[in-house]
């Protein structure tokens, strides 16, 4: 007998459920971070927030990102006063139109400097990877190199749907 | 703007056949039609690019994302789409044709004649090829009269391109609904003393033959079923009548509504059109002889359909005509009958039976249960339809900004469901009234005293005489309104479950909407009058939209509808009477085949082993019995790597509330539920309802606004989101859940944003 009240392909007694494509999380925000070039910084300092768009690189683990900015910029100043950050990236420029193909996400963690870091090539070198244009740009003697460690991800998609998800969790 | 010309396509204007794209199939058949000669009706073409603009002007993209783009469309159901449609063909009801198409439009009109009838036809670039036939999938109309009226059709068969079965269709074909566009042809009906179907190959049998159709009048007689044919079956090639089939009405008349000659005609204009066309063709048409004039040319599709789901849901939509049957043998007929039924069955106990006589019992029950199943799939359901038949009425005559208005006209206090809830809360009331009663049925339920022991224990309550009001209520609730079952669990085996519930509901304070429905028992309060007035202004819409010349058929349509929503829910509940009684006799069955050692157990044990435990009972060698195991679903859950913060679904009962969540699985479950708490649930089944007078919220994976919760919540004011993919799965016991009914959102944790604290 077909069942009038179920869905037309979802087989119930099947436990599907974490390889299920639609809820793979980790999946959605890698997709996110590592095909779209740009995000936009989140900072705040002198009792005010501010906003900037920088070209980003992420790990291949999830748990960091690196930016390149001048010293004498005011994003560069406010995080030499507040390391807390927030990014936010999304692919509206990248999908069909239509609020539900539209996602982002909010990621959030605290900013460190690298220049004088044995870190710094490793880090330079991925965000060059990514960007091969800005190589002058990160390696000048006038440019920062930042490194934000995730703290946590915040995945925004088809308008309202909302999932956490944390890259140190085992 | 483009420029009108494109928006429009004039066949009068025109030498070139049009782009296929612009003005879709039915039109550019058209056009070669008359190209080659063949009578056409005066006809003109509102093209593809008027749709866009229409779509453009109104911003009617982001309304068919947000419904039909939401989640996963393997995860929409059947209803839901239905519900998306609904929106999407209400906000198209609403927006406004571009002023300079509607000029256009109005210029051809009035050129043609403001006050002749016109046929206002889907014309899809996707429909009507040799590959894919889109029959009867978007909308047409005929004999509309007027230039209001011929705006709304336009409307409405541009919003026929988003109907659940177009976009059901398109994803049964593998077309994208985003590039999905619709034209819409224009035909001045032509009246003449006959019009009928032909087809050059008959398309569900021998190649060889012709098929003609021929109905008095107007087409839409025959198309609509309004009459009934003639069909000749024809020989093609020495055009030899094989079969004539007259129906009765039309053998009164003594003469086929074809003479030989004109017969002949229309075999010779069909076979030169499949001619031209180099297809087999699926032929409309008007008039004979000289008058015989194209109202449309399709290549005939055999329309195989491997999907028997799919092909099941789309009987499930009865014309108006078949649901006023229908409401005549559901009310006066069967619903009675299957009360009755439930009734005499529960007269009888298994207990002390005979083995033959106890496996004669349970063939006959089974035979009843089954019997009525059918009915349930055949008539019960397709009877829902009124539901969605009024929603539609209601909204094309009224155009609502809320389209789920017209629930308001239907909401009825006299649903089963309802009243099992009211004794329900009614009772909890007695406890929560008398300390020492109270204080007795805490007693009971901590002693964990269950089945026969609580009915005992009960009896001897029963004896003070304040306290035997609570006690027989309760028992005529166990008998009135709980002889179901769920999960091969009789709700009769199971008394101390009610009065848990029952318990539980006593210390809850009652949510507003209860308390007023227990104030208006037996009187007329002033919120029972204003509820009253708020119903009357949805009538007054109604009727007063309806004018007096459809006055009578509205209201039908809403005694249909009211009608429709009531048995919604009461048809499951007394066909559940069926199946627990079923289920009792079963149980006894197998309980003697245990003890003869027969049986290993009945845990696994569903209606459909009946025939087993039959057997069983009757087999003199006394063999060993086995059912088979059935896999049991919810019994595993993988822990996900993230944390939901917010689910959308749909809010299918208005209201905003927090609460802890309880994730109902099982009849185990059950015993679980704590008032106030928000019951998160796969899909709720019209036998678990009773469970929704605790629950603060709802949750639940299977979506629409017509599934039991949305109706038990509305009637009860709970707040309820459903349509959640995966809600017990992402939801875990003891979440604090906010459940948005306004909006369908559910959001999970804290509403306060936990700071970060980095380590």
């Amino acid at each position: 007998m077909k069942k009038f009240d179920e869905p037309m392909c979802v087989d119930n007694s099947k436990d599907t459920f974490c390889q299920d494509e639609d809820i793979d999380i980790k999946g959605k925000i890698s997709k996110l971070v590592f095909n779209q070039p740009f995000a936009v910084l989140s900072t705040q300092g002198h009792g005010q927030p501010y906003a900037s768009i920088i070209s980003f690189a992420c790990s291949s683990d999830l748990k960091n990102i690196v930016f390149s900015t001048p010293f004498n910029t005011r994003k560069y100043g406010l995080l030499s006063e507040s390391n807390k950050v927030a990014l936010f990236i999304d692919n509206r420029s990248s999908v069909p139109p239509g609020l539900n193909n539209v996602s982002g996400v909010t990621i959030t963690g605290k900013s460190k400097i690298l220049n004088n870091s044995p870190e710094f090539e490793k880090c330079v070198d991925l965000l060059i990877n990514k960007h091969p244009n800005l190589d002058l740009f990160a390696k000048s003697p006038s440019n920062a190199l930042i490194l934000v460690e995730v703290y946590r991800y915040f995945l925004v998609r088809r308008f309202q749907e909302v999932f956490e998800w944390n890259p140190h969790q085992k | 703007m483009e420029s009108s010309s494109k928006m429009i396509f004039s066949f009068e204007n025109s030498n070139n056949p049009p782009d296929l794209n612009l003005v879709g199939s039915k039109t550019r058949n058209l056009f070669l039609a008359s190209n080659k000669g063949f009578n056409i009706p005066r006809s003109f073409c509102i093209t593809t690019e008027a749709y866009k603009q229409f779509i453009e002007h109104n911003d009617l993209f982001s309304i068919i994302d947000r419904e039909i783009y939401k989640k996963p469309f393997e995860e929409m159901r059947w209803e839901e789409m239905w519900d998306a449609s609904l929106r999407i063909r209400s906000a198209f009801l609403r927006s406004e044709i571009p002023l300079e198409i509607e000029l256009e439009i109005l210029k051809h009109i009035k050129e043609f004649g403001e006050d002749l009838k016109f046929s206002v036809r889907s014309s899809s670039p996707a429909e009507d090829s040799k590959k894919n036939s889109f029959a009867g999938i978007h909308e047409s109309y005929t004999n509309v009269l007027g230039i209001d009226e011929i705006l709304k059709s336009i409307k409405l068969v541009w919003a026929s391109l988003w109907s659940d079965r177009a976009i059901l269709y398109r994803e049964e074909l593998k077309l994208d609904s985003l590039k999905s566009t619709i034209a819409v042809l224009i035909q001045i009906m032509e009246k003449n003393p006959v019009s009928g179907l032909a087809f050059s190959k008959d398309p569900n049998g021998n190649e060889n033959n012709l098929i003609i159709e021929v109905v008095g009048g107007y087409l839409s007689n025959l198309v609509d079923n309004i009459k009934v044919g003639e069909k000749w079956i024809i020989q093609r090639d020495n055009h030899f009548i094989i079969q004539h089939i007259q129906p009765e009405e039309t053998k009164k008349l003594k003469r086929p509504l074809l003479k030989s000659n004109e017969l002949e005609y229309i075999i010779n204009q069909t076979k030169d059109i499949e001619d031209v066309f180099g297809f087999s063709a699926d032929i409309e048409w008007t008039g004979t002889g000289e008058k015989f004039t194209v109202l449309q040319v399709r290549p005939i599709t055999s329309i195989i359909d491997s999907n028997e789901e799919r092909k099941w849901y789309l009987t499930l939509t009865p014309n108006f005509d078949r649901l006023k049957q229908l409401s005549n043998k559901v009310e006066k007929y069967l619903i009675p009958q299957l009360e009755i039924e439930g009734k005499r069955l529960a007269l009888e106990k298994p207990q002390g039976m005979k083995k033959d006589i106890l496996a004669v019992k349970i063939k006959e029950r089974a035979d009843i249960y089954f019997k009525w199943k059918k009915i349930y799939w055949d008539e019960f359901i397709p009877f829902a339809h009124g539901i969605r038949n009024f929603g539609t009425y209601y909204n094309d005559l009224v155009k609502p900004k809320n389209p789920y208005e017209f629930m308001e006209l239907l909401k009825t206090d006299n649903l089963l469901a309802s009243k099992r809830n009211k004794e329900l809360i009614s009772l909890s009331l007695l406890l929560k009234s008398d300390l020492e009663l109270n204080s007795k049925i805490e007693y009971i339920i901590n002693k964990k005293i269950k089945n026969k022991e609580l009915l005992n224990a009960l009896g001897e309550i029963n004896e003070v005489e304040k306290f035997s009001k609570f006690v027989n209520k309760f028992k005529s609730l166990l008998n009135d309104h709980m002889d179901l079952m769920y999960e091969n669990q009789s709700f009769k085996d199971h008394p101390e479950l009610i009065l848990i519930n029952i318990w539980e509901l006593s210390k809850k304070e009652p949510h507003i909407k209860e308390k007023l429905d227990l104030e208006t028992v037996g009187k007329e309060t002033s919120k029972n009058s204003q509820n009253k007035i708020s119903k009357n202004i949805y009538m007054d819409k109604l009727y007063s939209a309806a004018g007096k010349s459809r006055l009578e058929e509205a209201i039908e349509v809403l005694r249909i509808g009211k009608l429709s929503w009531k048995l919604r829910d009461d048809d499951n509940i007394l066909l559940g009477k069926l199946e627990n009684q079923l289920l009792i006799f079963l149980n006894q069955g197998c309980e003697i085949l245990i003890s003869e050692n027969r049986m290993e157990s009945k845990e696994d044990l569903i209606l459909e082993d009946w025939k087993t435990i039959y057997d069983g009972l009757l087999d003199n060698k006394k063999s060993i019995i086995s059912i088979k195991k059935k896999r049991k679903e919810f019994n595993t859950r993988s822990e996900p790597d993230f944390k939901p913060r917010q689910l959308i679904g749909q809010p299918s009962s208005p209201g905003i509330v927090s609460g802890l969540a309880k994730i109902i699985n099982s009849f185990e479950d059950f015993y679980k539920f704590k008032s106030g708490e928000i019951l998160v649930c796969d899909a709720i089944q019209p036998q678990m309802t009773f469970l929704v007078s605790l629950a603060s919220g709802i949750v639940e994976r299977r979506g629409g606004m017509l599934v039991h919760s949305s109706i038990i919540a509305r009637e009860m004011g709970i707040p309820s989101v459903n349509g959640i993919s995966k809600a017990t799965q992402l939801i875990n016991d003891g979440d604090l859940v906010t459940v948005n009914g306004y909006l369908g959102l559910v959001v999970i944790g804290s509403p306060e944003f936990e700071l970060e604290r980095h380590s």
